[in-house]
């Protein structure tokens, strides 16, 4: 698709650990975050990001190369996406954090996808054991916020 | 006694043996180093009272062995007195904190913390490690683990994190340190990384991160032992979720359903409130639905699942924060007794940053198709001047200009749906001319909408999608200027009237349009030629058969009719109409005969000869 262009602008971002990855800018540009940047500040040839790493990032490339190819079909898409989103939770969440930051909207609503379907239909201390999360209630504090959720408690299981 | 008897002895044999000069005191300072590293810490520090000449020795002693086993000893025995185990945790860190204070030595053979502390101590445990990675240090071990790992315990507290911000600073500040004199080492100068051949974490939070950074920095380092970091291990690693920004979790939590979101609430502190800016609101009770079908001769069942789920509803619409709704959907069993809560709702959505609004309220009679015991909830119009009024008057001042779109929830509302909701078509007409970017609109079962007038004054509706269904006493429906795309309407016989809609597409027709097809169809003929989509489920297929085929339907792709027939002679007129659709693709013909139904689905790919 893009052979009909005269030539391609590349962009060079710079990542938290100072590695820098030369991508066009047709696929930088997905990012809300990079697309402000480049209208705002002009012609800077070096794009810093200082809250993506560069293991994160070669990751988010891999899906905005995926994503700016307008010859993938909607279903290829979709098995695109599902598959990209088969990681370890620990960096599921990295990558969310930088999706947030470089405001990718569809890849940040496909990692929020993922952690909501692993905590549905759960007990909140399945929950808790899965992310780690530290019950810092106290019982009786714990037992007056169930009592006014009531609803919401009804029908789940204590674990 | 028993003094006399120990001293005796000892003074002998002191006599006796070595009976010379304080030779000791007279060793160099670095041999009496060596001795003293070959002591505990404590002993060390004990011969600071020995003389002058030992008073400052053992703070450059090179073995800092941090060891407390009696306290950890008596912190098991105790292990369930929190106060206990903050006053022994207090010691071990004062202790620790004074050393490293006084310690003068640039080199430390060993470092080793091992006490039972957590990220509550993590400001002093920080402070250690700078201590230690700004000198020659060779070999370090920080062992926390905490009562509750000892005894396979739920935690009370967060194992103490090894972030890489220490690390960033250690190497920023040996950077300053020596930038100005070894500018040409400078990439790996910093102290602490360079001798150290020996790394140990016992129930640290140290990522991967971390441990490639320490490999990476330091050139010798033979041995690295991690035990118990939940950072590292997957299936155990630490709460990241809870670090994430509020926006993402409100995200998270809006994919799921309104109950589960709640339940987060009890997680931890971090989740108590974080659930009451979801922004979809989808009030689904399906479970109790099932259950009062069961039971649909109890009226007092009914009564108490109605009060459940108008609380459920009541209490969360009470205590929801955010400003932006995407969805919100109220689907029960309820009606005009019901009026002040659902009233309410509405309120409370429409002042909101709203973007679907669907109201679906068939009653049980609706479902089992008898008679209704209650009149179906009727949305007044008083309600949209009631929060019409309160939008302006807290807008009116600083807005002024904005005024007469301002209202939050009209501005935004793409999707609405009413069923079974006693709505006019006066209220609807409000939400066409106040909703800037309505798109869809769904309404079933009203019996109150009689005339409904779609029109766009000025520039065209931009409402794409309109659907009219079951509205028992519907007359006439005008549609004027409107960008519809689709346009269905299933009911009784109605006065339909359609100009000026240049890109309507698709048009679904079911029931008595008018008295006559005749009367109907000429009013169509405007947007014939455009339609992509026709279905027609209408009896007397004859007089509009013939007038469709006197029409050309240039862009018709599909075309399905349902309808009724004495006999099956009028069939072989559908020929002609292939013919006035140059590429219908998709042809759909249901005929019901008197006495039997035949069914004829006949789907020709291109039509091509003519």
């Amino acid at each position: 698709m893009a052979t009909t262009t005269t030539e391609t602008k590349m962009l060079t971002l710079c990542t938290s650990d100072k590695q820098q990855f030369q991508i066009e800018e047709t696929i930088a540009l997905q990012a809300v975050t990079i697309r402000n940047m480049v209208e705002d500040e002009c012609a800077s040839n070096v794009i810093p990001l200082p809250n993506v790493n560069s293991k994160i990032m070669i990751q988010i490339i891999e899906y905005l190369k995926k994503h700016v190819d307008s010859s993938v079909s909607k279903e290829d898409m979709e098995k695109f996406d599902s598959a990209f989103v088969e990681k370890k939770l620990s960096e599921i969440f990295d990558i969310i954090l930088a999706a947030n930051y470089l405001n990718i909207k569809n890849l940040l609503d496909i990692c929020c996808q993922r952690v909501a379907d692993v905590m549905k239909n759960k007990s909140p201390e399945w929950v808790r054991r899965t992310f780690n999360i530290v019950n810092d209630f106290t019982a009786e504090e714990e037992a007056k916020i169930r009592k006014e959720h009531e609803w919401a408690f009804e029908g789940v299981d204590e674990d | 006694m028993g003094k006399k008897i120990r001293h005796v002895p000892r003074q002998v044999q002191n006599k006796d043996d070595h009976n010379f000069e304080d030779w000791i005191s007279l060793l160099p300072d670095e041999v009496l180093i060596l001795i003293l590293s070959l002591l505990s810490v404590k002993e060390a520090a004990v011969t600071s009272i020995l003389s002058r000449r030992w008073r400052y020795v053992w703070e450059s002693i090179t073995r800092l062995d941090f060891d407390a086993k009696e306290a950890l000893v008596k912190i098991d025995r105790n292990h369930n007195d929190r106060d206990f185990l903050e006053i022994e945790r207090r010691k071990y860190v004062n202790w620790v904190n004074q050393v490293v204070r006084l310690h003068k030595g640039q080199t430390i053979e060993e470092f080793r913390v091992s006490f039972d502390l957590g990220n509550s101590s993590k400001w002093d445990i920080d402070k250690w490690l700078k201590f230690v990675l700004t000198r020659r240090v060779y070999q370090l071990s920080l062992d926390l683990s905490m009562d509750a790992d000892r005894r396979g315990i739920r935690h009370f507290e967060k194992p103490y994190t090894f972030s890489a911000d220490i690390l960033n600073e250690i190497k920023a500040t040996s950077f300053e340190n020596l930038s100005s004199k070894y500018s040409i080492m400078r990439h790996c100068s910093f102290m602490g990384f360079r001798c150290l051949k020996a790394l140990c974490f016992r129930c640290v939070n140290v990522s991967g991160d971390v441990l490639e950074c320490f490999l990476s920095d330091c050139p010798v380092l033979e041995r690295l032992y991690v035990r118990s970091s939940p950072k590292l291990d997957d299936h155990n690693f630490e709460d990241w979720i809870s670090l994430l920004p509020d926006e993402v979790l409100i995200l998270i939590l809006s994919l799921l359903s309104v109950k589960e979101a709640a339940v987060t609430s009890i997680l931890s502190r971090r989740w108590r409130y974080v659930w009451e800016s979801i922004t979809r609101l989808d009030f689904d009770a399906k479970e109790a639905l099932v259950k009062i079908d069961r039971n649909h001769n109890d009226r007092d069942f009914l009564e108490i699942e109605r009060r459940k789920y108008v609380n459920w509803v009541n209490q969360v619409v009470r205590l929801h924060k955010g400003q932006t709704i995407e969805e919100f959907r109220v689907s029960f069993d309820l009606g005009n007794s019901s009026k002040w809560d659902i009233d309410k709702w509405l309120k409370f959505v429409l002042t909101r940053r709203v973007y679907q609004l669907s109201l679906d309220l068939s009653m049980d009679a609706d479902r089992r198709g008898i008679r209704h015991f209650e009149k179906p909830y009727t949305f007044s119009a008083d309600i949209l001047n009631e929060i019409k009024a309160t939008s302006f008057e807290n807008l009116s001042s600083k807005y002024s200009i904005m005024r007469h779109c301002s209202f939050m929830g009209f501005r935004c509302l793409k999707a609405l749906c009413f069923r079974c909701v006693n709505v006019s078509g006066d209220v609807l007409e409000c939400f066409l001319s106040d909703c800037p970017v309505l798109e869809r609109l769904y309404v079933r079962s009203s019996p109150k909408l009689v005339h409904f007038k779609v029109a766009g004054s000025g520039p065209p509706l931009v409402l794409k999608y309109l659907e009219i269904c079951c509205c028992l006493n519907i007359k006439s429906m005008v549609i004027s200027n409107v960008n519809l795309v689709a346009l269905i309407y299933k009911g009784h016989k109605i006065r339909l009237l359609l100009e000026n809609v240049p890109l309507l597409v698709e048009l679904s027709i079911s029931g008595l349009v008018s008295n006559s097809l005749n009367k109907f169809f000429p009013r169509l003929s405007c947007c014939l030629s455009q339609l992509q989509t026709l279905k027609l489920n209408a009896p007397m297929y004859e007089e509009f058969s013939g007038f469709l085929m006197s029409r050309e339907l240039s862009s018709l792709k599909t075309f399905v009719l349902h309808s009724m027939a004495l006999d099956d002679r009028c069939l072989l007129g559908y020929a002609s109409l292939i013919k006035a659709s140059p590429i219908l693709k998709k042809f759909v013909l249901q005929v019901i005969f008197l006495l039997h139904i035949i069914s004829l689905n006949f789907i020709s790919t291109v039509y091509s000869s003519s």
